[in-house]
């Protein structure tokens, strides 16, 4: 089930916040409403493998109760640990890679050596995967008590608004939330608002971009003899993608703390304006800070993180996260390539003292946007070879000349969008909306409490109406 | 603080009153439609029965939504602000004179156009041997070059070449053809009055013009009289009825009136008797049966008076515009020729004029989904004087190419 959809809307999430807030009584029934609601989202795009998630919940809650029961042997609560990775990333490595693995081992020997699986990816299992593996690493470092009620591992590991597509919560953060969250109108007054943004960020800014970056990547597949991608184009094509894996990625964070806030849930930021970063180091505290977060405390600080010995130890530990971050993204060389894109860029810096050595910032925002830009390429590309001709593509290297009649009707038809999309990548709303709510009692404070609300249900309207008409809804990051 | 939240708190009551009301709403509203749905596709054996029961539901929640219309009409409304000229990520796009029509960015020429052309010669020679002819006869597109004027790189889909490429494949096969571009565009009437600015459709006038040019070319071509003194091509012998602003076409449904705009329709009835039998099957494999002068039997008059522009296309007032299988018989002029069409849409009231004309118009309609008519075993059943085969541009596809798939056994 999608949240930009009309079911979501209009029957789903009705009924579970009515229900939710009649059980005000009992903490309790209403996590387990929550939970039980949260399997039926699920269910509604997984009739199947809703029984693999479900399974992951017994399993880890399990583990996080034998773990904890076996905390003086820390031989055989190591071990359980262990099975623990085992289990979980077995199982994600069974759904999402093995394929992967087989299909490039098969490369090697020029045979058919291994057969393919017909598994099909499970919606969210990265995400969910992660989760419960946070979990079941918070109960082992002792960061937190053990969950012995299953329920509430249950609503830990598949909470509806972060289950397919994050932002990652670590359980340390929203265990205590699960029993003492203290719900108000408030929350729900901000979580509401907050959701009707996501929703608009999606339906209105995302999925016009994506019309442009969907087709102008998918031409530069089809070959320049029979479709050529002139340069303007081409360029486009990236910027269009930047923004839109900006403003869907996003978007979807939004509606996720939005959601969240609704039911009490305070969930931690996953993006923060990426785009004004003047670093690669910058930008990766600022864009899915959940997963960058995940992999620094479960995979770079037990390795040692920066503060080794050796600067070799160091490096070895970037490269690890960096792999697996591109890894994480998917089965496909374009994603390693794209992670290791960023721990070369990531890597320079550190030993140049970039920061300490520059301080033209617009230069510094040129170059990180320029590499950022190129790493969505790969990011973006079917693979490398793909990859490689966008790239010419994109300096008229592939006997595609430069100037495209197209790219201007795209800049036409879109630019609203573009500019809209440009502006509101920066924090000038952030900063309006604060200069505005401290003028308090002032005309323009009153006309903006006034057109405020006015403004968010013609945005609600109005992406209804684009629910309703059917327009192009593309969600990229279903395949993670 | 209070102060700041005081917005806040005001939209997250708008939005749980609609949330709720119109939830509610929704779902009285969409209640029976969805029961329906359920019960259809209830039974579930394994999980592609249950991935189609959730995808059959959620498809009745989108189409049966309350207000869809006016969501719709919003949606435009937005897309006409904006001044766009493409609808629905470039399916369509609109001209500078607000006609729209097919867009596409990119298209794989389609390696089988030989092959299509081979069908039709197959057919052609198997029916030869009755003495009956066939004739390929090729409507004009929407898109005209120089008229529909578009932004430079605009990617509007220009047919024509398939056209072009057909018509001359066809001719290398040995089948005739006629090709109504130059007949209808040269007609004299504006290209506003030979196409909708809604619908894929020509006109009505347009379609009497391809009805009389038809008539000259068989006339010509085959040396028959069929309307020496050019009575039945005289329109002024027609009754001409005009509803201005009555009909959204089936582009403009997908964007709504305001961004549209809606289509003068104009009904052409004979002003000189008539008395034919019109039958049809629908694709419910429902028989259909109509007889009494042109009004009674060709006309759907009650689509002309209906007030449910979204869902009724006025085009369909003849002969419901297009059914598996059609037939018109003309009980005053049992001599007249026999004729077999295999067509689309775009030929129900070219065919419905010269009914009068002939005393058996046979149709079938190949890309038809339910209750199909197999053309060969029809053609072995019936004899013909004529056979036509007449598609609208974007129909030269494989899924229109139904017959003669193979060489005829000598």
């Amino acid at each position: 089930m999608l949240f930009s959809s009309i079911v979501f809307l209009f029957y789903f999430l009705p009924v579970v916040i009515l229900v939710y807030y009649v059980l005000s009584f009992s903490r309790l029934t209403q996590n387990i409403w929550l939970f039980i609601a949260s399997i039926f989202f699920y269910a509604w795009g997984e009739p199947v493998y809703v029984l693999l998630m479900i399974s992951s919940i017994l399993l880890n809650s399990l583990l996080g109760l034998l773990i904890d029961k076996n905390r003086s042997d820390t031989k055989k609560s190591k071990r359980l640990l262990i099975v623990a990775c085992f289990v979980n990333l077995g199982i994600l490595f069974m759904f999402k890679y093995l394929n992967f693995v087989v299909e490039n081992v098969n490369q090697m020997v020029q045979s058919d050596l291994l057969s393919t699986t017909t598994l099909l990816l499970p919606i969210g299992i990265s995400f969910f995967t992660f989760q419960a593996l946070s979990y079941v690493f918070d109960v082992y470092k002792g960061k937190t008590k053990v969950e012995k009620n299953p329920f509430y591992v249950g609503l830990y590991i598949s909470f509806f608004p972060q289950l397919i597509a994050g932002p990652i919560i670590q359980y340390n953060d929203v265990a205590d939330q699960i029993r003492n969250r203290k719900g108000s109108y408030q929350k729900f007054s901000v979580g509401a608002c907050r959701f009707v943004t996501g929703l608009g960020k999606k339906m209105l800014l995302a999925n016009n971009f994506a019309v442009m970056a969907d087709n102008i990547f998918n031409w530069s597949t089809i070959g320049q003899q029979s479709y050529p991608v002139p340069a303007m184009l081409a360029w486009l094509g990236v910027i269009a993608y930047t923004l839109q894996i900006f403003f869907d990625f996003s978007a979807y964070s939004d509606m996720a703390i939005g959601l969240g806030l609704m039911f009490g849930f305070k969930f931690e930021e996953n993006f923060n304006y990426p785009y004004i970063s003047r670093s690669i180091t910058e930008f990766w505290r600022r864009w899915h800070i959940s997963l960058s977060t995940w992999f620094r405390d479960y995979v770079y600080f037990p390795l040692g993180g920066s503060r080794v010995k050796s600067k070799d130890k160091m490096v070895r530990n970037l490269l690890i996260v960096w792999l697996l971050t591109g890894i994480w993204h998917g089965a496909n060389w374009t994603f390693i390539f794209w992670g290791m894109w960023n721990f070369i860029f990531i890597l320079a810096e550190r030993f140049l003292n970039y920061h300490e050595n520059n301080s033209h910032k617009i230069l510094m925002h040129i170059y990180t946007m320029t590499v950022v830009m190129f790493g969505w390429v790969a990011f973006r590309a079917t693979d490398l070879y793909q990859t490689g001709r966008y790239f010419l593509n994109m300096f008229g290297l592939n006997g595609n000349g430069f100037y495209s009649e197209l790219a201007i009707v795209f800049l036409k038809e879109n630019a609203l969008w573009l500019i809209l999309g440009v502006i509101l990548s920066t924090p000038i709303a952030r900063r309006i909306n604060l200069l505005l709510a401290k003028r308090k009692m002032s005309v323009v404070g009153n006309i903006y409490n006034i057109a405020y609300p006015v403004a968010m249900t013609g945005l609600f309207i109005i992406c209804v109406s684009y629910l309703a008409r059917g327009t192009y809804n593309p969600f990229i990051y279903f395949n993670f | 603080m209070k102060h700041f939240f005081m917005k806040k708190y005001i939209f997250a009551g708008i939005f749980l009153l609609i949330l709720f009301t119109f939830g509610i709403a929704n779902f009285i509203h969409q209640f029976e439609a969805t029961s329906k749905t359920f019960q259809k596709y209830q039974k579930v054996t394994n999980q592609e029965d249950v991935r189609k029961l959730i995808k059959k539901v959620e498809g009745t929640v989108n189409d049966e939504l309350l207000g869809k219309i006016s969501f719709i009409e919003t949606y435009g409304y937005i897309q006409k602000v904006m001044g766009k000229d493409e609808v629905d990520n470039f399916t369509y796009g609109k001209d500078k004179n607000g006609f729209l029509n097919y867009a596409s960015f990119y298209k794989e020429d389609d390696p089988k156009l030989m092959e299509y052309a081979k069908q039709i010669r197959r057919l052609k020679e198997s029916v030869e041997k009755n003495g009956t002819k066939t004739l390929f006869i090729n409507p004009p597109g929407k898109y005209v070059p120089n008229i529909s004027v578009y932004d430079k790189g605009f990617p509007v889909n220009d047919i024509n070449q398939v056209q072009d490429e057909f018509l001359l494949y066809l001719n290398n096969n040995g089948v005739e053809t006629l090709d109504l571009r130059k007949p209808i565009l040269e007609s004299g009437l504006p290209y506003e009055k030979l196409f909708y600015k809604t619908d894929h459709h020509w006109t009505i006038e347009a379609a009497f013009l391809g009805f009389s040019a038809m008539v000259a070319d068989m006339e010509s071509r085959y040396g028959v009289s069929l309307d020496p003194s050019k009575f039945y091509r005289n329109l002024s012998n027609y009754n001409t009825y005009f509803y201005p602003k009555s009909m959204l076409g089936s582009i403009g449904r997908n964007s709504g009136i305001n961004y549209s705009g809606l289509d003068d329709f104009t009904l052409i009835t004979p002003k000189f008797e008539t008395d034919l039998i019109w039958e049809a099957i629908d694709l419910n494999g429902d028989k259909k049966r109509k007889e009494g002068s042109f009004e009674e039997a060709i006309v759907q008059l009650n689509l002309l008076s209906s007030t449910k522009i979204y869902s009724v296309s006025r085009y369909d007032t003849y002969i419901e515009t297009i059914n598996p299988w059609d037939k018109i018989t003309n009980k005053k002029n049992k001599d007249g020729p026999k004729i077999l069409c295999i067509r689309d849409s775009y030929f129900s009231p070219t065919l419905s004029f010269l009914a009068p004309l002939c005393s058996e118009i046979h149709m079938i309609w190949p890309l038809a989904t339910a209750s199909n008519v197999d053309i060969e075993k029809y053609l072995e059943e019936n004899s013909f004087d004529y056979v036509f085969i007449e598609l609208y541009p974007h129909n030269i596809k494989e899924e229109a190419f139904t017959f003669f798939k193979s060489e005829v056994k000598k």
